[in-house]
């Protein structure tokens, strides 16, 4: 044998090997995330159940729903829309394993961009993995990407055509769910799974529908609710009572012309007052320095606090960063405002939710007090979350 | 005491007094029927909207209102602050919003409409995109009513000053109710 | 029609790696071959649904 054609196969042997270990890793995201719901959830099902073209596919993310005794309205809340926003998700994990309902109905989706959270996006030195203390041991989850993963859907095309406006976008925003909705049945797989919310938000006869979304601290809209033009009174009802907390929030009208975003297909498709709510996440922070899970738990970052003293930073922003806690506390508490304004316009069909953890509630005990250990999950045969 | 130091005494303090009027801002009053609109498009309009609700003044609410809509009306309620996303929710460019506030501005001065500016915005609503709108609308203002945290720079009460324009600065937005009430009975 | 388009996407990944591993068997420089290695990889792993 020449001498190349053995280097060739010592080689192909290391490739191999090094594929083998790298194909494990990234195999392991393929893992789903353990939730483990608490009392107040009445019913659990899949999103395919609104949408047929989604069975057996990736995008059969869990559905929990909530539902009180009294009748009364319904709340969707999305998370996971972009599975590198972990505020979103948290929010939502938070909501199924803690809270429950007096009166109406809450439709709770923590991880929408369900194959979003099998890959991290490329070039960003994202943790795959990062977890939550409770009081003891902790909780793990996946930290995705931004959008669904290639593997699911590929190639991307060099222009994204929205259906069913025309829209022209950045051909990588095809697999970006903020940006398909209202989706179509036959469509690409995000479209599908777009479709498929739409469908729940219709079938279920939704009141009132809000995303929980991320941005990076230097993105003019943060720190800031997203209204459909028929929601702005809510949404600025909500405005003034988070400010009564403390909690600065700017209103922001959701764009005409800027289709596929929830807050407009939502809105516009649907009866349902539709919102979205920003947070600022320093993981997704253009000027970051290195990335952690501990960034993303603390949100701490010399190079932001450069950025800070020099005004580059949209949000509040000093040595105590930006601690994930605060970040779920705004949603919460967010949540808590829209549903208070919503109650305020429509008292004949009131939402009534209990044992939502406050602002302050999040920041003071962490949101590990408010998930379940994984010995309270019944399923659980392993010790994997320590 | 006797008659002299009295009249002294009395000199003195209505000197004071009517030192501490002179520099004490005459606020003035309000009449409706009023407009409310926007200098810049953010949603801060619907915010002073549910304020105007809540102090219980009516209003009729115009984004983008133009020099026409102030027929029979008295004042100009006009909510300072940029918004990209604003801008695009109803369909105009920059230049074509500065141009718009600009005219109304103009039309309300030469019809005697009095025009009350706020900014709830706070430091969001501040900078280089918003300031232009900032400064048009505060600079044509019979009053300025805004958020400390857009003023931490002075920004409005400098313009205040040297405009001699009466200005309440509140800590939050629910607080501009109080003032509210008091410059439209 | 997506999921054609997909599959000859594929399908050229795969051709594109048997190409490369035939060139790591064909070169003789040992830093050209190391580089043909380093590149069948990912072609591997999206052929296989992995990455």
């Amino acid at each position: 044998m020449q001498a190349h054609h053995a280097r060739a196969l010592l080689l192909l042997a290391l490739t191999a090997g090094f594929g083998y270990l790298a194909g494990r890793d990234f195999g392991s995201m393929h893992r789903p995330d353990r939730i483990i719901p608490g009392s107040g959830v009445t019913q659990q099902t899949t999103l395919s159940r609104y949408s047929p073209h989604l069975l057996g596919a990736s995008g059969e993310t869990p559905v929990y729903i909530l539902e009180g005794k009294k009748p009364g309205g319904t709340l969707a809340i999305l998370g996971g829309v972009h599975p590198n926003e972990a505020a979103g998700f948290l929010s939502c994990a938070v909501i199924v394993e803690h809270a429950a309902v007096l009166q109406g109905r809450l439709i709770v989706i923590p991880q929408a961009s369900w194959g979003g959270y099998t890959c991290t996006d490329p070039m960003e030195a994202y943790p795959q993995q990062y977890a939550i203390p409770l009081g003891e041991g902790e909780r793990t989850f996946r930290y995705g990407s931004r959008g669904m993963n290639p593997v699911d859907q590929w190639p991307d095309p060099l222009v994204y055509l929205h259906y069913p406006s025309g829209q022209q976008l950045s051909g990588i925003e095809t697999r970006n769910l903020n940006r398909c909705f209202p989706g179509r049945p036959d469509g690409t797989y995000t479209e599908r799974v777009a479709h498929a919310i739409q469908q729940m938000l219709q079938s279920e006869d939704v009141d009132i529908a809000v995303d929980l979304h991320e941005a990076a601290p230097e993105y003019p809209v943060i720190n800031t609710i997203v209204a459909h033009e028929r929601g702005m009174e809510i949404a600025a009802s909500a405005v003034l009572s988070l400010e009564l907390e403390d909690l600065q929030y700017t209103l922001e009208r959701s764009p005409v012309r800027f289709r596929g975003l929830s807050h407009r297909e939502w809105g516009d498709a649907t009866d349902a007052y539709a919102f979205l709510m920003e947070t600022g996440n320093i993981m997704q922070g253009r000027l970051r320095g290195a990335t952690s899970p501990e960034l993303l738990l603390t949100g701490v970052d010399p190079m932001y606090l450069k950025a800070a003293r020099i005004g580059m930073v949209k949000i509040p922003y000093d040595s105590t960063g930006v601690p994930l806690n605060v970040r779920v506390g705004r949603h919460l508490q967010g949540l808590r405002a829209l549903v208070e304004g919503y109650n305020a316009l429509h008292p004949e069909r009131p939402i009534g939710i209990t044992q939502l953890p406050s602002y302050a509630e999040c920041v003071t005990s962490g949101i590990g007090a408010f998930l379940n250990a994984p010995e309270a999950d019944p399923s659980s045969t392993s010790g994997e979350d320590q | 005491m006797t008659t002299y130091p009295k009249i002294v005494a009395l000199v003195i303090v209505l000197a004071v007094l009517s030192r501490a009027c002179l520099l004490a801002q005459v606020k003035p009053r309000f009449e409706k029927p009023i407009l409310l609109t926007s200098a810049g498009q953010s949603a801060d309009v619907t915010i002073a909207s549910t304020l105007l609700k809540k102090a219980q003044i009516e209003s009729t609410v115009k984004s983008l209102a133009q020099p026409a809509d102030l027929a029979g009306i008295r004042t100009l309620v006009i909510v300072a602050g940029y918004s990209s996303k604003g801008l695009g929710a109803a369909g105009i460019s920059r230049d074509e919003e500065m141009a718009r506030v600009k005219a109304l501005l103009a039309a309300a001065a030469k019809a005697g409409v009095r025009v009350l500016t706020m900014h709830l915005g706070g430091a969001a609503r501040r900078g280089n995109q918003s300031d232009d709108f900032n400064r048009v609308a505060a600079e044509a203002a019979t009053y300025l009513l805004v958020v400390k945290g857009g003023n931490e720079d002075q920004f409005f009460g400098d313009i205040a000053r040297s405009k001699k324009i009466p200005i309440d600065v509140v800590d939050k937005i629910s607080s501009a109710v109080v003032p509210l009430q008091a410059v439209i009975p | 029609m997506l999921a054609v388009l997909h599959w000859i996407y594929i399908g050229i990944v795969a051709l594109v790696a048997l190409v490369v591993l035939a060139e790591i068997f064909r070169e003789r420089a040992w830093y050209h071959q190391l580089a043909y290695a380093l590149i069948l990889l990912p072609l591997v792993l999206r052929v296989l649904h992995i990455k």
